[in-house]
């Protein structure tokens, strides 16, 4: 077995990670946890736990913080924060620590109390794990999956596609009814040691490696053609995050599947993890400066690391239950005989590129209304991307403002309004931990949790009319996990990822209320009344 | 009834409101034209017209011109364009272009909008065309510039509830546990005799005698002494409103006045320094006492303690509105939103006035007695006011308690809405004109955002009472004080905005709103939680449209009625399955009604 395919073996089962909720976000941080971190944690002595926070994670607690989620510490000596850099540590220790963590915590430490040894050994052992190149080898995820039993994987879930196989690809190829084929051009990775072993050439999908040709080159024609590809992507050296971006945002706008849990699951495994993008980088795990990445001769189908998408390893089902959207609406199924494409009497052409051609007469899967837009993704050359002029961005706006004009299909294709007032801040995941930015009592969560007890409320009609129809039982009515705050007092706009001891009633009120208004200073000076007959304009 | 309604949720309120949705009792349609016409309008005049729209381009039409409203509906049906702007909108009306202009669609009109946006309509450029159309513009748009009467005053509508019942100062009074042996009601101003802008009916402290009244007005702006706007049930902690004391340069002081001060501080009997709170920056209520006025100093009220809440003033904030309308009308300003935003100054100031709210409502929670005043009493101090009291009170979180807090706080107590309006009078750049009372329903709004179950009113509510502040449809904002409006007759001349939104409430109410009594509201003022209102200030923009917020609120109307139509076959499979039942559904000892409250119960 190849030294190289390890890395792409680890990032398979390691950083599989993301569903439409925060949680992504921090397993990707979080999981390569380093064994002897987890053995002893750091318990913060300041903190006294009253109540867990609403998600839970059985492998961390509520102020753990994995090793590889530490971005930077600080030693704190007389009030003086100084940067702590790996390697360097002697004997010294700072009285007080200051932990940066990814996820955009911050722990304090004071290290003044503990026996001087047992401060220099956490402190040593801190920077030890956290902040020093380590191997791969050392990456949690290889000690964890000795010792994981993996539960039973609920079959109400549609399993999430690792995109390992060929057979995984057919599916894909089959679901989506698209003429490409699969080519297995990197059986042995040697075109790419980042991308998988099969690799699906699609008119649909931006397209992986787009100079090949059928079967098999000379192994040199295929490097330079890789070499080429990745001069469409001037951006960046390995066109493993732009790509990926990219490519995985059309999907969710173009398919309704990738806008499932497992769909979006499966997206990500098919355009990130075997995409290839560099998580070990761009996460940083392993703390090497260099990109000399050493790769573990590990035996490829003999280690069982588990996956992300195995939830149950880190969350209680009931937890769980917090990744659905409870506003979701399933594709209807209807007789296909009774559905026509809403098509207005006087359309307005799109003037995008190929546009004017006639639509295919074969139907796809996908609507009517996103021909235009496939055509625009595959006509265009990669090259024309880059350089877009201001008539292709206007082409996009006035495809926006014809797809607008139409009524919404939520199984449709969706495009997200780009205007400034529309995009904002995602403030439940990035303020999360400011009990000052938290509102008590609000939230939209607060709506959220009328829509999963109406919903739950339904499903629990459903059973009983199934019931009384059937006269026979009905299966347990899946109560949401929201149902289980009753009152609105409880929850916060950090649902549901503080806990609620940070409860209290006073109000924040904010300081510094003086600002200076430039222009309009003299206005400010004014009365605020015209007292009689004194009239300034 | 949940399902009906969906339709109906659109935020776009004067455009459904006249166009579509139109509630029969109040709308006859003119069978020949096809323009929704209210019972009273009366049109004027029409031309066919070009509407340089913003969004679609030059559009060819009609313009139809009636004693309400301007009615353009585009000749094209694919893009069927309709302007429906009520004329009370208006606030500007310009000629561009002559007679000799060049140039394709440069000879028309110009007009500005109080809701945000600007109208541009192109003529042909021969005979007089332009002139019939501007005149009769000009005339209903502005009727006090012209002694002719409000619209409200010629409507002819009529609605199933009496909005101008809504409100009783007695009754509201009575609700909050008044008169009790600490606070009495006062007829004093039963004359306007005591000042000229408050209502008739007062609360003042029991130990205060109306001679103690007397003395205190001469020293307070306007007449416009510290009376009681709202007192906690539990710990008899009060809001008391007033205008600034005239201390005046020489710093003038009055023994009446700090008495009566020391006598609101007694009457809970727990407030060790009354808190009072200016809701003006430091400076200028210094520079106050150039013009007579100024501030409670420290040695003139010992038990007092002043702290300033930085609210600026309407010129400020009339400015901040006009760069607001700058960055999103007609179009939204593309490449740096955020730092336009932000210099704006808009939720900046935003900020400032709900921080003061909920430092007024921190202080009577904690049973501590407050007099708000800013110079006049009358904006600013109107914002603080009704916003704590909000805060505080859940009864003004329901649509009829809101009615009451605006007609109270608002309407009764004297906000000068025909001069910061500019109801009906032509000179659009009269400085006393400002956008006070649509900065607190913009407040209200970031509450009902930061706590969506909390408010028995959605946004469309909201929306609705700012469009109808500028309408002139109805007599409830009409006038600055209720000594006018008395002397107007407006409650028997004219419709309230309440009967049109009591009439068809569902329209008006949030579905997710869960009654909750007990709970203050403490919404976080803090930037990071404060968004611009884009269903208003950006509604006329069709790209901009759907907030997440309706979307969920529509999805949510759309699972009621699942849960209905569930709730209804269930009932009747256990219909036919008893036959018992079924035979005598009437009388059985199990009604329908019965099995759907059980069925509810179990959740």
């Amino acid at each position: 077995m190849r030294v190289e395919d390890s890395e792409f073996l680890f990032m398979l089962n390691t950083y599989n990670q993301i569903s439409e909720t925060d949680v992504v976000f921090d397993v990707v941080q979080q999981m390569a946890m380093d064994v002897l971190y987890c053995k002893q944690r750091i318990e913060s002595p300041c903190f006294c736990k009253e109540e867990a926070p609403p998600l839970s994670n059985k492998l961390l607690g509520e102020n753990d913080i994995a090793l590889s989620c530490v971005d930077q510490i600080y030693g704190v000596h007389d009030e003086k924060k100084k940067l702590i850099i790996g390697g360097q540590v002697r004997n010294k220790y700072p009285p007080k620590l200051l932990i940066y963590c990814k996820d955009f915590r911050v722990f304090q430490f004071g290290l003044s109390y503990a026996k001087e040894e047992e401060a220099k050994k956490i402190f040593q052992g801190i920077v030890h794990h956290s902040l020093e190149p380590k191997s791969l080898k050392c990456a949690f995820a290889f000690s964890y999956c000795e010792k994981v039993l993996y539960p039973e994987v609920s079959k109400k879930i549609p399993a999430t596609v690792m995109f390992e196989s060929k057979d995984n690809w057919k599916l894909e190829v089959n679901r989506t009814r698209s003429s490409c084929k699969i080519a297995h051009v990197n059986e042995n990775y040697v075109v790419s040691e980042r991308m998988t072993n099969a690799v699906c050439q699609n008119q649909m999908y931006p397209v992986k490696i787009q100079d090949f040709s059928s079967g098999f080159l000379p192994l040199s024609d295929l490097q330079q053609s890789y070499n080429k590809f990745k001069q469409f992507f001037l951006i960046e050296e390995d066109c493993s995050d732009l790509c990926c971006l990219f490519s995985s945002l059309v999907q969710v706008m173009l398919d309704p599947h990738y806008r499932t849990t497992s769909g979006f699951q499966s997206l990500i495994q098919k355009e990130w993890v075997v995409g290839g993008h560099s998580f070990l980088d761009r996460c940083n795990h392993l703390y090497q400066k260099e990109k000399e990445l050493e790769y573990p001769d590990s035996q490829r189908h003999s280690l069982m690391i588990p996956s992300v998408w195995d939830w149950s390893l880190q969350f209680d089902w009931k937890v769980q239950a917090l990744f659905t959207n409870p506003l979701y609406v399933e594709k209807p199924k209807q007789d296909k005989a009774l559905r026509k494409p809403y098509r207005p009497k006087h359309q307005r052409q799109f003037s995008l590129p190929n546009s004017s051609s006639k639509p295919s007469p074969r139907k796809s899967f996908f609507k009517e209304e996103t021909d235009n837009l496939k055509k625009m993704l595959s006509g265009m050359r990669i090259g024309k991307w880059i350089n877009a002029t201001e008539m292709q961005l206007s082409a996009t706006k006035q495809f926006y403002e014809s797809w607008q004009r139409k009524p919404l299909d939520y199984h449709g294709l969706i495009l997200p309004c780009l205007d400034g007032p529309a995009i904002k801040i995602w403030l439940q995941r990035y303020l999360r931990w400011i009990p000052e930015a938290q509102i008590f009592g609000g939230g939209s969560v607060l709506t959220m949790k009328k829509v999963s007890d109406l919903a739950a409320e339904i499903e629990d009609l459903k059973n009983e009319m199934e019931k009384m129809a059937h006269d026979m039982h009905a299966g347990n009515t899946t109560k949401l996990f929201f149902s289980s705050f009753h009152a609105p007092t409880r929850l916060s706009s950090s649902f549901p990822f503080a806990s609620l001891r940070t409860w209290s009633m006073r109000p924040f009120i904010p300081t510094s209320i003086v600002q200076s208004l430039g222009s309009v200073s003299n206005l400010a000076e004014k009365e605020d009344e015209d007292t009689e007959g004194v009239v300034v304009f | 009834m949940a399902s009906a309604s969906i339709s109906a949720l659109n935020s776009n309120s004067l455009e459904n409101s006249s166009s579509k949705n139109v509630s029969r009792e109040s709308l006859r349609m003119e069978p020949l034209t096809n323009i929704p016409y209210l019972p009273g309008e009366e049109k004027v005049t029409d031309k066919e017209i070009i509407y340089m729209c913003p969004f679609n381009g030059a559009v060819k039409g009609k313009v139809n011109i009636t004693n309400y409203r301007l009615y353009f509906k585009s000749f094209e049906v694919d893009p069927n364009i309709i302007l429906d702007v009520p004329l009370g909108v208006l606030s500007r009306i310009e000629k561009m272009g002559g007679a000799s202009s060049r140039g394709e669609n440069s000879y028309g009109l110009e007009i500005t909008c109080k809701d945000m946006r600007s109208l541009r309509f192109a003529l042909k450029q021969e005979g007089h065309s332009r002139r019939d159309i501007f005149d009769s513009l000009f005339k209903y748009a502005f009727p006090q510039s012209h002694n002719m009467p409000f619209f409200a005053f010629l409507s002819q509508e009529k609605f199933l509830e009496n909005g101008w019942n809504v409100y009783s100062p007695i009754n509201e009074y009575k609700r909050q546990g008044l008169p009790n042996e600490k606070w009495r009601i006062t007829f004093v101003n039963e004359k306007y005799e005591l000042c000229d802008t408050y209502p008739t009916i007062l609360v003042v402290p029991f130990k205060a005698s109306d001679e103690d009244l007397r003395r205190v007005a001469v020293f307070r702006s306007r007449g416009r002494i510290p009376v009681l706007s709202w007192i906690h049930p539990e710990n008899q902690a009060v809001i008391m409103r007033c205008s600034q004391p005239l201390v005046g340069m020489s710093g003038k002081r009055n023994k009446d006045d700090e008495k009566y001060l020391d006598v609101i501080r007694e009457a809970n009997g727990q407030t060790a320094k009354l808190i009072i709170y200016d809701a003006r920056p430091n400076v200028n209520a210094v520079a106050n006492k150039a013009t007579g006025g100024g501030y409670e100093g420290e040695d003139a009220y010992q038990n007092a303690e002043l702290i300033f809440l930085d609210i600026h003033n309407i010129h400020v904030m009339r400015e901040s509105l006009k760069k607001l309308k700058d960055i999103v009308y007609p179009n939204v300003e593309e490449s740096h939103w955020l730092s336009s935003l932000e210099s704006t100054h808009w939720l900046e100031h935003i900020k400032l006035v709900l921080s003061g709210a909920i430092q007024v409502a921190d202080k009577i929670s904690s049973g501590n007695s407050v007099v708000v005043h800013c110079s006049d009493g009358w904006d600013r101090t109107a914002q603080l006011t009704s916003l704590s009291m909000l805060m505080l009170d859940s009864y003004f979180r329901t649509i009829y308690g809101f009615e009451v807090l605006v007609q109270k706080e608002w309407i009764s107590f004297g906000h000068k809405f025909s001069s910061r309006i500019g109801h009906g009078d032509k000179n659009h750049t009269d400085a006393d004109r400002s956008p006070i009372f649509l900065q607190f329903i913009d407040c209200v709004w970031q509450m009902t955002k930061q706590f969506p179950t909390a408010f028995e009113f959605n946004e469309h509510f909201l929306i609705t009472i700012v469009d109808h502040l500028y309408s002139c449809r109805f007599g409830t904002f009409l006038f600055n004080c209720e000594s006018v409006r008395d002397t107007q007759e407006v409650k028997l001349k004219t419709p309230s905005l309440w009967s049109l939104i009591n009439s068809n409430i569902e329209k008006y109410t949030n579905p997710f709103y869960t009654k909750d009594s007990s709970r203050v509201l403490y919404p976080v003022a803090s930037m990071r939680h404060l968004d611009l209102w884009v269903n208003y200030y950006i509604r006329w923009n069709p790209r901009i449209r759907q907030q997440p917020q309706n979307l969920v609120e529509q999805r949510y109307m759309e699972l009621l009625a699942l849960r209905d139509q569930y709730l209804k076959k269930l009932e009747e499979l256990q219909l036919s399955d008893s036959p018992r039942i079924s035979n005598n559904s009437a009388n059985s000892p199990v009604s329908p009604t019965q099995i759907v409250h059980q069925i509810q119960t179990q959740f």
